[in-house]
């Protein structure tokens, strides 16, 4: 540190020199010295204005942060389970199962010609990204009150740290989904690379909802409880246990108003081979991601600064 | 030439609070939408009451200095931490910080129970600033000081409330900001922990980095601030040097011996009971400050009970001028009971041959619930007196803060022999400094 010109005087106790007595700002003896040593870091402290900018500089900076807690929630999530990691791959193949008996079993619902368990279960890859994702990132900021009421640091990064450990149990249902498809249908072709950009659309989706619900809920704890219903009616809203071909023609565009219509038939596509390309699904489900993602993260600074006075 | 570390200009902070609810608590939508409804065309701002927790605070930090803030609960030093360590923001007023600043508001923030030690270090580190990098540099330096070297792998869950504490403070002991904000953390764990904390405090601020202290513990500020700033009702009410505001911090509000506690700021009291005033009066029952050691001493003061009169169990705690405990004085050591026929009472507890050594000391005063579980109101520092030189049993002038109790033991002696015995008793104590 570059200011060794301050010697400290260390008082012994009852003999105390006064340095020079606080008070306020100019009438200080020290005018001079108030330029900073230009190797601080400065930082001044002040009524938040209508948009408090969330600075990339300063997320870069709280990197580290961002992946210890992403790591801890991933640590935490199957601490003291027999199965641990296992349960990643248990949940999503169970659930695929009862949906092929239920819904492509007794209720016969059309799958487009691929196994109907392939069918759902490569709509589930996104789905549950996004179910999962929303369930822990809307809750996140509520389960690090604690956090937020002692320290500072860029509170998005508690909503986004605990999305991303979502990610983890996406990429072990893909290796589920790989060994599926090479079992029981086309086996791994080109058109899987398109997951890639596909698992970026459906990020930015749950990034948006997230950040909405997680802001408000530390405001009005209703959302909390709204959420597992919220995603419930959007699970049925969206093509994951039908085809999109059920929607009749003429609601075909309202339907696509919901981005995950386009995303669930892009994994499709890719994914099952023998299809058409859900360009029109994927051209509406861009700008709707987009706008999502816009309008949770304006919620989330407009209500940030004061999460610490309100949880 | 001096150079600021922080700048504080004219910080306010302001809060609302519902007449019906706390403060901070937070709304169902629904009652949001019931009380929009009703009144539609009101303000928010103008529904509800607001608080100032701090009202044009200024003040500049020197590099390398280690300020101290003191004052009641209440007086506004945790907001004012929070908004330097940018956890909440002013409403007005600004702050300039200069340099990178690390807060220690809570020993193990974010500690989580079922991760490793090793875990909890990086987990820690991170939240309170540091880089993986910082973190695995002093990571071994870290675990020494903790002194939990063969537990690392262990969830912290398991750990003893002493270890977690240690493992806690060593984390932020070893972040190394420019300036470090510290509030009342050492108020948990024992003497010897206390003591350590207070210890690696001195070696930070000896290493010539800003030290901002919020403390309770008077000798703590002593022993590490080289100014203090009092607060009161969110106003600086005095700055300077430590002794000059400490004594005017514990002399404030009871000059005469009688305080009026009914509007003194207090934490969330839960309504069972609450303190309305407390006076001090001598052997002549009048209203004293200034007593001799051997005085008779009275205090009294008023409580009112909630009308549901729940049982309501009294307790006196009496500290030296630095924050050393005396004594805790239960009724129940007494065996007295208050009845439960009334809800006010004027309550007096009398003090014979008082032996305490010259010096201030403050008395706290608690209503709790008869099991002790709920906290109905607590007046820290409600009444201050001190104990003066001379009086029936001095015989010399006594040191201020030689000792704490003044024992006047029964002294003999009778005609030895050179011979020295091994196996003779303790030898005479009497008083040290005879």
């Amino acid at each position: 540190m570059g200011h060794d010109r301050v010697v400290r005087n260390r008082p012994i106790v009852g003999v105390r020199a006064q340095r020079h007595v606080m008070g306020i700002r100019g009438t200080s003896p020290a005018n001079s010295g108030t330029t900073p040593d230009s190797q601080l870091v400065y930082h001044r402290i002040s009524p938040p204005t209508s948009w408090s900018n969330v600075s990339l500089t300063e997320l870069w900076a709280f990197r580290d942060l961002f992946g210890i807690l992403a790591q801890r929630d991933i640590k935490v999530r199957y601490k003291q389970t027999l199965l641990g990691i296992f349960w990643v791959v248990l949940q999503p193949l169970a659930t695929a199962l009862i949906f092929a008996a239920v819904f492509g079993g007794f209720a016969k619902l059309p799958s487009d010609g691929a196994p109907y368990i392939l069918f759902v279960f490569a709509a589930m890859l996104p789905w549950n990204l996004l179910a999962a994702g929303l369930t822990r990132a809307g809750n996140s900021l509520i389960g690090d009150a604690g956090l937020i009421s002692k320290v500072y640091f860029p509170r998005i990064i508690i909503p986004i740290a605990s999305l991303s450990a979502c990610l983890l149990d996406f990429a072990v249902t893909c290796g589920v989904m790989i060994v599926l498809s090479a079992l029981l249908g086309t086996g791994p072709s080109l058109t899987w690379l398109a997951v890639a950009p596909l698992t970026v659309l459906v990020f930015v989706v749950i990034l948006g909802t997230s950040l909405f619900f997680s802001a408000l809920s530390v405001y009005y704890r209703d959302f909390k409880y709204l959420l597992p219903f919220a995603i419930q009616a959007w699970m049925y809203g969206s093509p994951l246990v039908y085809a999109t071909s059920l929607i009749p023609p003429r609601w075909q565009v309202l339907y696509h108003l919901n981005p995950m219509a386009g995303i669930i038939d892009g994994f499709r596509w890719a994914l099952l081979g023998g299809r058409e390309f859900p360009a029109t699904g994927l051209l509406m489900a861009v700008p709707e991601a987009l706008a999502i993602f816009l309008v949770g993260l304006y919620v989330f600074q407009r209500v940030e600064r004061s999460f610490a006075d309100v949880i | 030439m001096a150079q600021y570390a922080i700048q504080a200009h004219g910080l306010s902070k302001a809060y609302r609070i519902s007449p019906e609810r706390g403060p901070a608590q937070y709304r169902t939508l629904r009652e949001t939408l019931v009380e929009a409804s009703r009144r539609p065309f009101r303000r928010r701002s103008e529904r509800s009451d607001i608080f100032w927790a701090l009202d044009d605070v200024s003040f500049d930090v020197e590099q390398g200095e280690a300020i101290g803030f003191i004052g009641r609960n209440g007086a506004g030093k945790s907001t004012l931490l929070k908004l330097l360590s940018r956890i909440t923001r002013p409403t007005r007023g600004t702050a300039d910080i200069y340099g990178r600043m690390g807060s220690l508001l809570e020993v193990g923030t974010g500690f989580h129970p079922e991760l490793s030690g090793r875990e909890n270090v990086y987990l820690n580190g991170a939240i309170l600033g540091m880089s993986r990098a910082d973190i695995r540099r002093r990571f071994d330096e870290i675990v020494a000081f903790a002194e939990v070297e063969r537990f690392l792998e262990t969830p912290v869950k398991r750990y003893s409330s002493g270890m977690y504490m240690r493992l806690a403070f060593a984390v932020a002991a070893h972040l190394q900001p420019e300036i470090l904000v510290v509030d009342e953390v050492l108020a948990v764990g024992d003497t010897a922990f206390q003591a350590k904390c207070i210890g690696k405090m001195e070696d930070v601020a000896s290493e010539g980095r800003t030290v901002v202290f919020v403390s309770h513990n008077m000798a703590a500020i002593t022993q590490l601030c080289s100014k203090v700033v009092l607060l009161e009702s969110g106003v600086v009410a005095a700055s300077g040097s430590p002794d000059q505001v400490i004594a005017r911090y514990l002399g404030s509000g009871n000059q005469q011996g009688r305080a009026d506690l009914s509007r003194r700021n207090r934490p969330a009291e839960s309504g069972g009971a609450a303190f309305e005033w407390a006076e001090m009066r001598n052997a002549d029952d009048e209203i004293c400050q200034d007593f001799s050691i051997g005085d008779d001493v009275r205090v009294a003061f008023g409580l009112r009970l909630a009308p549901t009169k729940p049982r309501t169990k009294l307790v006196l705690a009496i500290k030296a001028a630095d924050g050393t405990p005396v004594a805790l004085i239960s009724q129940d050591d007494s065996g007295f009971s208050l009845g439960s026929d009334r809800d006010s009472w004027n309550i007096s507890v009398d003090f014979e041959d008082i032996r305490l050594y010259p010096g201030s000391y403050h008395v706290t005063l608690w209503a709790t619930d008869g099991t002790n579980s709920e906290e109905f109101d607590r007046v820290e520092d409600a009444l201050v007196f001190r104990i003066v030189d001379g009086g029936r049993l001095t015989m010399r002038h006594l040191p201020r803060y030689a000792g704490i109790i003044f024992l006047t033991p029964r002294w003999r002696s009778r005609p030895g022999e050179l011979a020295i015995q091994a196996s003779a008793g303790p030898a005479d104590k009497g008083t040290a400094h005879g």
